[in-house]
């Protein structure tokens, strides 16, 4: 044990964490040339893809310091602040962690919420200035500000490049030196914390877990706390780039164990595993349980997919227990599922992954909070979608979500940010000067307030230079009306929203707007309405086509013609009919890209 | 009832609403002739079952052809192939490029219809779509053709011009009437991707026609049509009594026919092959004696049922339902449960055993077609 250290890598976003954890496979021959490639532990399509990490990845690596072998767990972690439950759970599981900062950004947001969450938990930080290769490298102002931030002394600031590989040697040294091994009774009952599991359609849920105490062999009888289910422990074993079977897991190590559970509700990230024979008296404290932030109705294009849509969800769900689904239903697009996201990144990578991997294009609709409504008989409901809103004469009032916000930026940019905030209900809290060209703002604000585009909106006011993070804190009073749309006076419950009071008329004027360019005309008049209650407070209509014909039809415009329809024939099975209307699938989306 | 399409790929510059296969780089025409000849030769043989009754050339444009190119592709045609006493023989032409001369050597290369791209007789119009030509050689062409004795000639019109008014409209379709010409092509404009008019369009550097203007402009053809009896027999195309197109007909009569040239299409037994559309490719391979480059389809009942839909329904004669019922019957009971709405609709009619589309339904032709498609 005393040869075993559990670290993760955590930063702000892009700041290069995976890519220096290539580097340190590779340093210590953990993977093989042939098998390297740039963030090697970014395995999925999405993440190889959108060049982000979106889950934790463990791996064992070994190193030898002064001639003793070192087992080292690693944990790269996802840097997006919809994540950051990932960064949680990781860090649970360690006993150190490595700060990366691009000394090229500097401190940014979630620089500083990963870090405090690191130092709530007890670990020790190694701070490291990284991507100091680069042209515009600050190294002495980014030292400066980890010293300031971390309270470390300057020669504890390690600097790197995940690209040149500089510093990857002093890196291991510090985690060997400076890391404290793990601390636990190897000869007490087991107790080993499940931090993530996978589902592997052959082998069922792989759990991954750190022991704290004990010892796990293969065969034993084991029993997860929470659900009480007892299990065979059929493989067990450490994972490098693939999973590699062991016959025993010792006290302070990472593994995994294959039981053969096949139903996701039966094995719970965060959970305590121990054995049936010598059981321990209770779980270890473990982390929070992930609550979702935003709320969305998922539906199969196709009406007729709505089993496999639940199958494909369900499968989801093994990988990313984050994700919650519950059934629910819309006159518009028949029997769906209401899904809680971590966020709208969360929710987008969801819908990709439904298309990818199994095939299933699916309708999102209007995103929304999840607000609670307070009747006037004093029942408190959870609203986690529109029509679930109580009609105005029953309600005494809702209360929506509210969270912390933290922005840094450049003091150039303090107007600008001040005054989106602002206009986003934001109260300002704080405002800190980190260094003379680095101010950290601190709001408050709704949380519904950043669902839709302001990230998109901070980014362009600062020109790509804000960092933003967030936390929930409480539930405050919200004026909140629902707004519905309607298509030749048909009501598309589908698209309705709940919007604050002071944004109504701004929203449905120009959620009109949009689906006015959405829609594809067709043979009839379109009206578009948005309304509150029975009052219309925005309209658009969409003529008539009333032409739609082919110019020519000779030899080889033959065949290219009858293509070209068939595709929009097929392209149309793919809308949804409400009232004589057809809705393309985008257009669901509308409100997504209200902005555009 | 068979026919020979010979494209000819190039012209003198682009117009802004085209979407054929052309070149205007001319550099290369010697050879393609060359080539186009040895493709008449190496295709001889498959092709003498057939007797011919339709020579086509079509473009790009034909006209920018030489009198003795045109006369060593007629010749190759005629030496190899079956070809009809009785032949139709078309050629496309730009009316800049008709001489006295060319017309001549046309007529006695053997052609006895001309096809000229007129499209508008405003110069407005004309310089708008990039054409090579203004109003007055346009009316120079008709008349020196008709002097030059061809009595067939038919020509293109555009309507739903983003700049035409209904007046200029009705203008242009009294000077056909005027110059005596007995067939005619109209052709409501349509904004082709990647076309010169598609990006102005995006760039909002042009505002296509309202669907309204255009389809006044399309009530008044018919009007007009009816008046002068230079009748409707297809979407696009009307002729006095006789002067029908004997090649494009065969197309909507699912007739065979050969294409040569890049870009050309052939049909033959189920089987639809194009050449690929690619002038230099093309040359190349001829010139070393091998076959252009071709993609070959092979089309399933599906396809052939839907080719009717969309050939058949365009025409005014309609579609039999006879016709319709060789096919499996899910697909005619797909046409059965779709018929009675249109016709509600007053989009289609069902008179003495045919589909015909109305005059609203002619313009929402391709939906009415597509609804009626059967798709997998
Ligand atoms: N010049 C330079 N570029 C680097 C370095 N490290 C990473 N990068 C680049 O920075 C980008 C982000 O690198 P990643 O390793 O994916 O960053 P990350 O922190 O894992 O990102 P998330 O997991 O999405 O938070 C990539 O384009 C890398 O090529 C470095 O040391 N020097
Ligand atoms: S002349 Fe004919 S083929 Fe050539 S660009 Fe103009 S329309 Fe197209
Ligand atoms: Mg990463």
């Amino acid at each position: 044990m005393q040869h075993i250290r559990n670290f993760c890598i955590i930063a702000h976003i892009d700041h290069g964490k995976s890519t220096l954890a290539d580097r340190l496979l590779e340093f210590t021959k953990t993977i093989t040339e042939r098998q390297m490639q740039a963030q090697v532990l970014d395995d999925m399509d999405l993440e190889r893809e959108k060049g982000i990490t979106i889950k934790s990845h463990a791996i064992q690596m070994k190193h030898i310091h002064n001639g003793q072998e070192y087992i080292l767990n690693l944990i790269d972690t996802p840097g997006h602040v919809d994540f950051s439950y990932e960064v949680s759970r990781a860090i649970a599981s360690c006993e150190g962690a490595l700060l990366l900062v691009d000394a090229a950004q500097g401190i940014q947001a979630q620089t500083i919420s990963n870090l405090y969450l690191a130092i709530d938990n007890g670990l020790e930080i190694i701070p490291i200035a990284n991507k100091i290769d680069m042209d515009g490298a600050m190294i002495e102002e980014t030292k400066d500000q980890i010293v300031d931030l971390v309270g470390c002394k300057r020669e504890d600031v390690l600097l790197a490049s995940g690209k040149t590989g500089i510093g990857i040697e002093e890196i291991l040294t510090a985690i060997i030196e400076r890391i404290p091994p793990p601390k636990g009774e190897p000869t007490a009952p087991l107790q080993a914390l499940i931090f993530d599991s996978v589902f592997n359609s052959f082998r069922g849920i792989i759990a991954y877990f750190r022991i704290f105490n004990g010892e796990l062999k293969k065969g034993d009888k084991v029993k997860f706390f929470s659900t009480g289910g007892e299990y065979v422990a059929d493989e067990i074993g450490v994972l490098l780039l693939d999973k590699s079977p062991r016959d025993i897991i010792r006290t302070g190590d990472v593994g995994y164990i294959i039981t053969g559970i096949k139903n996701s509700n039966e094995v719970k990230v965060g959970d305590t595993i121990t054995t049936v024979s010598k059981p321990a008296l209770e779980p270890i404290k473990g982390f929070e349980e992930v609550k979702p932030m935003v709320f969305a109705g998922i539906y199969p294009v196709d009406t007729d997919d709505y089993e496999m849509l639940r199958e494909s969800i369900e499968k989801l769900q093994l990988n990313d227990a984050s994700l919650t689904f519950e059934p629910e239903s819309s006159a518009a697009l028949g029997f769906g599922f209401r899904c809680g996201f971590l966020g709208m990144l969360h929710l987008e990578i969801i819908q990709e992954r439904l298309d990818r991997e199994f095939d299933m294009t699916v309708i999102t609709t209007v995103p929304n909070v999840s607000y609670f409504a307070y009747l006037s008989d004093g029942t408190k409901l959870q609203v986690n979608n529109p029509s679930e809103l109580p009609e105005p004469t029953k309600l005494d009032r809702v209360e929506e979500p509210w969270i912390s916000a933290s922005t840094i930026c450049k003091p150039e940019f303090i107007g600008n940010i001040m005054s989106l905030c602002l206009n986003k209900r934001g109260i300002l809290k704080n405002q800190t000067y980190l260094t003379p060209s680095r101010v950290e703002l601190v709001f408050e604000m709704p949380l519904a307030e950043i669902v839709f585009d302001f990230y998109d909106k901070l980014k362009s006011i600062s020109k790509g230079y804000a960092s933003f993070d967030y936390h929930p804190l409480d539930y405050r009073p919200s004026d909140l009306v629902k707004i519905d749309i309607k298509l030749n006076s048909e009501n598309v419950d589908a698209l309705s929203a709940l919007i604050h009071r002071d944004h109504a008329y701004d929203f449905g004027k120009k959620i009109c707007e949009k689906l006015k360019e959405l829609l594809p005309r067709q043979q009839f008049v379109i009206a578009i309405q948005a309304a509150i209650g029975a009052k219309i407070i925005a309209r658009e209509t969409i003529s008539a086509m009333r032409k739609d014909v082919t110019a020519k039809c000779y030899g080889g415009d033959i065949s290219r013609k009858r293509k070209l329809l068939e595709k929009q024939k097929k392209g149309k099975k793919r809308m949804r009919q409400i009232g004589s209307v057809e809705v393309p699938q985008q257009a669901f989306l509308a409100v997504l890209k209200l902005n555009d | 009832m068979a026919g020979i399409y010979i494209h000819i790929p190039y012209c003198k510059q682009a117009c802004h609403y085209c979407n054929f296969h052309f070149s205007t780089d001319k550099g290369s025409i010697n050879e393609f002739v060359e080539a186009l000849l040895t493709e008449i030769s190496l295709k001889a043989g498959a092709w003498q079952d057939e007797v011919f009754e339709t020579i086509y050339f079509g473009g790009g444009t034909p006209s920018i052809l030489s009198g003795n190119q045109i006369r060593s592709i007629i010749q190759a045609l005629y030496n190899q192939y079956n070809i009809s006493s009785n032949i139709e023989q078309t050629v496309e032409c730009n009316p800049d490029d008709l001489s006295i001369a060319l017309l001549k050597e046309l007529k006695l290369c053997g052609f006895n219809r001309l096809s000229i791209g007129i499209q508008s007789f405003f110069d407005k119009h004309l310089q708008m779509m990039n054409r090579s030509h203004n109003q007055l050689q346009a009316r120079n062409a008709i008349a020196d053709a008709s002097y030059a004795g061809f009595s067939n000639i038919t020509i293109d019109l555009i309507y739903g011009l983003p700049d035409l008014s209904v007046d200029e409209w009705n203008k242009n379709l009294s000077i056909v009437q005027e110059l005596q010409v007995p067939h005619l092509s109209c052709y409501s404009l349509t904004i082709e991707e990647r076309t010169a008019l598609a990006h102005f369009v995006k760039q909002n550097k042009m505002k296509p026609a309202e669907d309204d203007l255009t389809i006044k402009q399309y009530h008044s053809l018919l009007q007009w049509s009816k008046q002068n009896r230079i009748n409707q027999y297809e979407i696009s195309n009307f002729a006095k009594a006789g002067f029908e197109s004997k090649h494009n007909s065969n197309y909507w009569n699912n007739q065979p026919y050969l294409g040569l040239g890049p870009s050309a299409h052939s049909y033959f037994q189920n089987t639809r092959t194009q050449n690929k559309p690619h002038n230099i490719q093309y040359i190349r391979r001829l010139l070393s004696g091998q076959l252009p480059e071709m993609t070959t389809e092979l089309l399933s009942v599906k396809d052939t049922f839907n080719e009717l839909l969309l050939t058949r329904l365009r025409t005014v004669n309609g579609l039999n339902r006879n016709q319709l019922l060789t096919f499996p019957k899910s697909y005619v009971d797909h046409v059965d449960a779709l018929f009675p709405d249109f016709n509600k609709r007053g989009l289609i009619e069902y008179n003495q055993s045919n589909y015909v589309l109305t005059t609203e339904g002619q313009m929402l032709s391709d939906y009415i077609i597509s609804s009626l498609f059967v798709t997998d």
